[in-house]
């Protein structure tokens, strides 16, 4: 029985590339880097995560803004069962290290600049069955 | 025989077959491979057995100066004849440059060198201007941007460049050079002989006070097509400046790069002479400029102009408003010319949009790419999108990222990519929220046709 649950994960595993990826699964593809991955050059952390994430690639304009959540993603599913806001996005409960990256420069052709910004944000998401599959916006803790 | 390989892991098997493919390759590229200097050796090897390899990029690769050291060995052997080497951010010290130096005089083949993103150091690009110098050393292209140079470069860098008329293009960007040191640059490049083409001076320190020896570069060096000074605080009173020497006669600029330059609407005056007098001027980037909405009204009188040969217009996130689109809507439905329009991050909102699609839909515009991402955009907009969508034929590329189109707008503009007499191929939607049903919708569209790519 584990044999079998464990070929079904790696078949599912195997699957799960950028091509029939679920929301949720692009969701974490996008927005979840935990724990935080420690690039070759400190400066260069959105230029490397975004590469490596396939949300800039040659032939892709490059995309003006992105955040990473540095949480595990259990933590982004349980802001699903909280109350909604005005606008439909749920928060998380505590604020939680994030990379927010923008890109700089004249144009938005590849190769991509960008400038990383870390804070301790609130996360806003919008949720689908019980799973986050947009990353709303960020805020600081209220003071 | 082209090998383009990006952010995958090397097994030792993987690399062993990936070896004998490199051997017959002409360009090879492994970018973010965790590859290391062990790596190297291997490499060297095929740069020494294959002779018509001529470009290696091995960027965001930790080589380290070991890794270049094995480089080095295959590119100094006769039998290389690369062009292009590309070794941004490869963890390479001042150490890697005396080896890369021997290469630098030894092969003339080799025309661009790319080092930037390495802690390179004042000391080390010193070393290889050294290199630069030996007249076997016929370099077109160098970048060495990030490389923690200061100041003190300039003087080696002068000498480099006085040596070297082969040397078209040169990139400084992101070191804190200063306006000494970039004042004294300018004159060295008046003086040498080099024909540059390209300059790049992003983020270097650079106030108005050296505006005007940039100047005189523009009006002394006719070839001299593409200046970049973004990022540095030159204002209006360096863009006046500037301006003089980009009207002079001899000045043929075709790309301006003036992204965050902190100029405002007083600028435009002089930006707008340059559109509409600058017949070379194919395009210029004023992003993140708070030129605002008389700022932008200004520019689009020069787009009316019929001498204006702008191709390419950027002005995102420059506050601007619905209020100027009336006046873009205008320039649109004269200017024939230009072909790339970026609006992104700014007010525009529906009511900006629908006056934008009536110059868009005029008969004159040949807008091929359109960018409103982030301007504020609902479903309310969307049907006279889908309308600009299906008329124009010249629309080949929109974007509507970060727009709250909701399903309803997401629906109109696939109605519109449906459309046979469409011809968008690239739609970029970044950061979107739709339904399960429309994600599905959007993934028929793709394969029903394949020519549109969806991006988000």
């Amino acid at each position: 029985m584990a044999g079998w649950v464990l070929c079904v994960t790696l078949v599912l595993a195997a699957l799960a590339g950028v091509e029939g990826e679920s929301r949720y699964e692009k969701f974490l593809r996008q927005h979840v880097d935990y724990p935080r991955t420690s690039t070759l050059a400190a400066h260069r952390y959105c230029e490397t995560m975004l590469a490596r994430r396939q949300v800039t690639a040659q032939g892709r304009p490059c995309k003006p803004s992105n955040t990473f959540v540095h949480a595990p993603a259990q933590d982004l599913v349980a802001a699903c069962s909280r109350e909604p806001d005005a606008s439909g996005f749920q928060s998380t409960p505590t604020a939680m290290g994030i990379t927010a990256c923008r890109l700089r420069g004249g144009d938005t052709r590849p190769p991509c600049a960008y400038r990383a910004r870390q804070v301790q944000h609130h996360v806003r998401v919008a949720c689908r069955d019980g799973l986050p599959v947009h990353l709303a916006g960020t805020y600081a803790p209220p003071q | 025989m082209e090998l383009d390989i990006q952010c995958e892991e090397m097994s030792p098997s993987r690399w062993a077959e990936l070896l004998t493919t490199m051997k017959s390759c002409k360009t090879i590229r492994l970018d973010d491979c965790n590859l290391s200097s062990s790596n190297c050796e291997d490499l060297s090897s095929i740069i020494n057995t294959n002779p018509s390899l001529t470009e290696l990029k091995l960027n965001n690769n930790e080589l380290g100066d070991a890794g270049v050291e094995y480089l080095c060995k295959g590119l100094l052997m006769p039998s290389c004849s690369l062009q292009k080497l590309w070794l941004q951010n490869c963890n390479l010290t001042s150490a890697s440059c005396e080896t890369l130096r021997s290469v630098l005089s030894a092969q003339p083949s080799l025309t661009e060198l790319h080092v930037g993103d390495n802690r390179l150091g004042t000391a080390g690009v010193k070393v290889l201007c050294q290199g630069m110098m030996n007249p076997s050393c016929k370099l077109q292209k160098l970048q060495l941007e990030y490389c923690e140079l200061t100041a003190d470069i300039v003087e080696a860098l002068n000498a480099a460049l006085q040596s070297k008329p082969t040397l078209k293009e040169l990139s400084l960007s992101n070191n804190t050079l200063g306006d000494t040191a970039v004042k004294q640059l300018c004159r060295g490049l008046v003086e040498a002989s080099c024909n540059l083409e390209l300059l790049h001076l992003e983020n270097c320190g650079i106030t108005s006070d050296s505006c005007r020896d940039i100047s005189t570069v523009l009006s002394n060096k006719s070839s001299l097509m593409d200046l970049s000074v973004g990022d540095n605080k030159i204002g209006d009173s360096g863009l006046a400046l500037l301006c003089q020497g980009l009207m002079h006669p001899n000045c043929k600029i075709q790309k301006l790069w003036l992204w965050d330059c902190d100029l405002t609407s007083a600028s435009c005056k002089d930006l707008s002479r340059l559109i509409s007098t600058k017949e070379t001027l194919k395009e210029i980037s004023l992003i993140d400029n708070n030129l605002r909405d008389s700022g932008m009204e200004m520019l689009c009188q020069a787009l009316k102009d019929p001498k204006s040969k702008l191709q390419e217009l950027w002005v995102r996130e420059c506050g601007l408003t619905t209020a100027c689109c009336k006046v873009v809507s205008s320039a649109l439905s004269t200017n024939k010319h230009l072909k790339v329009l970026h609006m992104g991050e700014n007010k525009l909102g529906d009511a900006g949009v629908e006056l934008l699609c009536e110059g868009l839909l005029h008969p004159n515009c040949n807008i091929q790419s359109l960018w409103l991402g982030n301007c504020d955009l609902t479903a309310a907009c969307c049907a006279t999108l889908a309308t600009v969508m299906t008329t124009k034929q010249c629309l080949t590329e929109l974007d509507l990222s970060y727009n709250p189109l909701e399903d309803e707008g997401i629906r109109k503009i696939c109605e519109a990519l449906r459309n046979p007499s469409c011809n968008v191929q690239q739609l970029i939607l970044y950061d979107i929220l739709w339904s399960a049903e429309v994600d599905d919708e959007l993934r028929a569209l793709e394969d029903s046709k394949p020519e549109v790519k969806i991006i988000s």
